[in-house]
């Protein structure tokens, strides 16, 4: 780690564990994210993407579980690890320290109670003063691009990048220092897709908070992150700097993920990757994407390539790379 | 051009699909489901004893040569009634008969509700408008005053109670069927059988019912033991044929005639214990099947 | 006889489906005690010619009414007014056996791979319902092949391994390609795929879009491609259309639509693509954008005119017309007049 580190993942691995059979979800997943970056995680449903994302907040309910690993926060006192809070330290943790937009998240609104309430009560939970809410409300929304009219609105009164807005303005609302966005823009149109994106990094930079941006769209993460994660099945396939991954892809999933989207730049014709991702709840022996690469060779059958330094803070985890 | 062996392959493929076997296969599920073999057992139980019942039974139900309020004893495995007819005889026979009307309910009233409900979700409009009037009418209405009532009016026969109970069970099949039409015919599989030139009782025939047999299949064995309970009932309070040998009239001439005051347990306790039993074997069958079915359809998330 | 236009010189091609102002209004009635109905128009007077043997993209945003344009136009949903051509036929009042005869040349390919196969019914017999309707006089072992054929053409090999298997048994990728089989088997003259890769992972998207192509190339299909993907869409697509709020503003071919962008939507809309490129960062200075929520409310003016940086007077009085500013490449808006 460096001293700009904010939170650090080490070692992690996360099992549903079912009557029948166990999926073993995330296996043995490190990273760190430093202050002010943007972390990108990329992977196909599966990957164990949003699984890992939901550990960073201890939100992982039965039947998943925690096998090992721990992911340690470095806050204002001290270190701690997120894995071994209780519920009174959690709650200060969540929101405050970290917060998060989830997928689902234009449902996640209580259809209910006006925008105004539903922000009060989560900065009132988090210690602020009544009479400070009211003006926080009023820029909250004004940072995440809404205007104050919002504040008296019910959910269903609004489009859904606006509740999308409005979720970021509740994510952001007690001063969070790392932003969690787990596919938060999916559902949405590139446009306002575009919007609130922007939006989300001007904040970022104003407000000088991490962003960890985890999503499908691998064009989206070249576009908008510092550093990347390439997941496959459950484990980091590949991670470094942006520039790196895109412009000198090292692990064939990496590259054949992007000779596999259309581009609106080159003329190109794009090649999917045969095969599906392997089962989790199965024992995989060696390289868990060896059936559907094109550089398999014999070692990729037995060991289970480790991440491997290709060049300078940019790992790859294939035999091909580090003897 | 298909080699001779492939297209044997084949053949043989497509015949494993054939009803019958999907059938076994489904029943090979029930049957590796801890509730569902537990309900099987005990539904095949009650329905080998009111198949086979009537030739166990040690005497006739009317043969009331004993003492009266014998409690059970070698001669009498469950003991005598106010008469001196055996009751292990009158349950045997008995069950037979309760199931069987059970049966005849179920099969009538889902018969009628599937039919309501899947023609009034498919086709909507004024065809669902005309169909759903009349459902709601007969669920406002007070079942249970209703039956007493039609009962003492009608010819007091097995086949009447049948019909009377029929016609006020099948309306909540009915509505259940209606609304998970409603949001099957919404499915883009729906939209392709359109596309595929299929009309629409071939969409119902061949894309919607076999989606509603679980449900279809549950809400009848509950219709069934309704239908046992019900007839049980309205025995009990002296409507029906009491000539009939089933638990019902057990419970009416338990109560009538002062069994309670003679403390007969042994009278009560047949009539009462298969109604529960039914309950339970019914509801984890119904259980395994709902979950089953679940499993089965899930959406590969 | 289909209506014969001209492209390109002196090559002549007929069009396989085309509409004329066709309109559809949504009503929306709400309040209790008040009640307030509210129209929104999802079809605005949408005037398209789909070619044979070429792929027509359709792009838009959710609730552009791209997907109710794919419905009427397969006579799944009716509209208020507007023509639709199809073959040269007027398919407008068509039913029962009319109907029964358009329903043989056209097929969709739906967006959800979970939801268009009927769980309960095998792959075998949801692929060959298309032929056994429509052609009760071919034989078991016609059809079997015929099957057989179909599946291995979308990439399943050995079909044998899928005719038996009931969706549940499949991947997401495995039953779309199941989709498109029971698509093109009855060999339809026109197809209509919704969005039929967007709820794939990205890796399996690459070959149901080689297939589509693979399709019009060997056999000439005239297709509807409807995506909010615009990079999906120019991969598959011979032309474009632009679909804002219920209208279409800008139809060209797909390589003018992506490089000269003229209607300020289109601009935009191609502007917000993400680039798998890390030098292409986005400016972050126009993050001030309010979004706020408009519907076609069937008035006579540019759906886009709420929006638009570039709003005149005009645009609010009337809608604008269709002009061709450039060969081929059609645009509804006052600044190209």
């Amino acid at each position: 780690m460096t001293t700009s580190t904010i939170m650090e993942v080490v070692d992690l691995s996360v099992d549903y564990v079912l009557p029948d059979r166990t999926i073993k979800a995330v296996s043995h997943v490190s990273l760190d994210v430093n202050k002010g970056e943007v972390i990108g995680i990329v992977g196909e449903s599966g990957s164990g993407k949003s699984t890992l994302a939901m550990t960073f907040l201890k939100l992982l309910e039965y039947p998943g579980k925690i096998k090992g690993g721990k992911v340690v926060y470095y806050g204002s006192e001290g270190k701690s690890d997120v894995l071994k809070m209780k519920p009174s330290a959690l709650r200060k943790y969540r929101w405050k320290e970290v917060s998060m937009i989830f997928q689902s998240a234009m449902n996640s609104l209580n259809p209910v109670m006006r925008i105004e309430d539903q922000m009060g009560d989560v900065m009132v939970e988090h210690g602020y003063k009544e009479d400070e809410v009211d003006e926080r409300i009023d820029y909250m929304l004004q940072l995440a691009g809404l205007t104050k009219n919002v504040r008296k609105s019910f959910p269903h009164e609004l489009s859904g990048g606006m509740k999308q807005r409005v979720n970021i303005a509740l994510a952001l609302s007690c001063d969070p220092k790392i932003l969690i966005a787990d596919e938060a823009t999916t559902a949405l149109d590139v446009v306002v897709q575009r919007q609130i994106l922007t939006r989300l990094l001007k904040l970022k930079d104003d407000l000088s908070i991490s962003l960890i941006f985890i999503t499908h769209d691998i064009s989206l993460v070249a576009n908008i992150a510092d550093k990347v994660n390439v997941m496959y099945a459950g484990k980091i396939a590949e991670s470094g700097p942006s520039n790196e991954i895109f412009d000198s892809p090292q692990h064939p999933y990496t590259k054949a993920l992007l000779a596999s989207i259309p581009s609106l730049e080159q003329e190109k014709s794009v090649k999917g990757i045969r095969g599906t991702p392997p089962d989790l709840s199965e024992e995989i022996k060696g390289c868990p994407f060896k059936d559907r690469c094109d550089s398999v060779f014999d070692r990729c059958k037995n060991e289970v390539p480790e991440l491997k330094m290709v060049s300078q803070g940019h790992y790859a985890a294939c035999h091909l790379y580090g003897r | 051009m298909m080699s001779e062996a492939r297209a044997e392959e084949i053949q043989r493929a497509l015949a494993s699909n054939s009803p019958m076997n999907r059938f076994r296969s489904f029943m090979k599920g029930v049957w590796s489901h801890k509730k569902g073999r537990a309900g099987l057992i005990i539904l095949t139980a009650l329905g080998l004893l009111a198949i086979f019942g009537y030739f166990f039974a040690p005497y006739s139900p009317y043969n009331t040569n004993s003492l009266a309020f014998q409690p059970p004893s070698y001669q009498h495995l469950l003991g005598t009634d106010y008469e001196g007819a055996d009751i292990f005889s009158w349950f045997l026979i008995g069950t037979g008969t309760s199931l069987v009307v059970g049966l005849s309910i179920a099969l009538l009233s889902a018969f009628i509700g599937v039919l309501v409900g899947v023609v009034a979700g498919y086709f909507g409009r004024q065809v669902d408008d005309v169909l759903m009037r009349a459902v709601d009418v007969l669920l406002v209405i007070p079942g249970f005053p209703l039956l007493v009532i039609l009962s003492a009016f009608l010819p007091p026969t097995l086949e009447t109670t049948i019909f009377v109970l029929s016609i006020l069970s099948w309306p909540f099949l009915a509505r259940v069927v209606r609304s998970q039409t409603l949001s099957l015919k919404e499915r883009p599989y729906i939209m392709a059988s359109k596309l595929s030139g299929l009309n629409g009782m071939q969409i119902i025939i061949r894309d919607i019912l076999p989606n509603l047999l679980p449900i279809i299949f549950i809400n009848a064995i509950f219709l069934a033991v309704g239908g046992v309970v019900a007839q049980a009932g309205l025995a009990f309070f002296g409507l029906g044929d009491l000539r009939s040998v089933n638990w019902g009239t057990m419970l009416y001439f338990f109560q009538a005639e002062d069994g309670i005051v003679y403390r007969a347990w042994w009278w009560l306790l047949p009539p009462g214990l298969g109604i529960v039993i039914l309950g339970i074997g019914a509801n984890f069958l119904s259980n395994a099947i709902y979950e089953i079915s679940k499993a089965s359809k899930g959406n590969g998330k | 006889m289909p209506r014969v236009i001209s492209m390109e010189g002196d090559l002549m091609e007929s069009s396989t489906i085309e509409t004329n102002e066709l309109t559809k209004d949504f009503i929306n009635k709400r309040g209790i005690i008040r009640r307030e109905s509210r129209t929104t128009r999802a079809l605005d007077q949408v005037k398209l010619q789909i070619k044979e043997h070429e792929i027509f993209g359709l792009i838009g945003e959710s609730g552009s009414g791209k997907t109710t344009l794919g419905l009427a136009l397969l006579k799944l949903m009716d509209v208020d007014s507007g023509q639709i051509i199809f073959n040269g036929n007027n398919i407008m009042k068509y039913t029962g056996r009319q109907l029964f005869g358009f329903r043989e040349k056209t097929q969709m390919i739906f967006q959800d791979p979970y939801s268009s196969l009927n769980p309960v019914i095998s792959v075998y017999k949801s692929i060959v319902t298309p032929l056994r309707v429509f052609h009760k006089e071919l034989k078991e072992e016609e059809v079997l092949n015929k099957a057989i054929e179909t599946i291995e053409m979308v990439g399943l090999t050995p079909a044998e391994q899928f005719l038996n298997k009931f969706p549940n048994q499949l991947s997401g990728g495995q039953r779309q390609r199941i989709g498109i089989a029971r698509a093109v088997i009855n060999n339809p003259d026109f197809i209509i795929a919704d969005e039929p890769v967007s709820m794939l992972d990205v890796s399996l998207r690459a070959d149901i879009l080689n297939i589509l192509l693979d399709l019009k190339r060997k056999f000439g299909k005239s297709m509807m491609f409807i995506s909010h993907d615009i990079a999906v869409t120019q991969y598959v697509s011979d032309r474009i259309a632009v679909m804002h709020l219920g209208q279409l503003v800008e139809v060209a071919k797909s390589d003018r639509i992506i490089n000269n962008p003229m209607h300020p939507y289109t601009k935009s809309l191609i502007d917000s693509i993400p680039v798998p490129d890390p030098k292409k960062k986005w400016n972050l200075d126009e993050s001030k954008g309010q979004i706020s929520e408009y519907v076609n409310e069937g008035k006579n003016e540019c759906s886009y005119a709420n929006k638009c940086p570039f709003v005149m007077d005009n645009c609010r009085k009337e809608r604008p017309k269709f002009r061709e500013v450039e060969k081929d490449h059609l645009v509804a808006c006052y600044l190209y007049e």
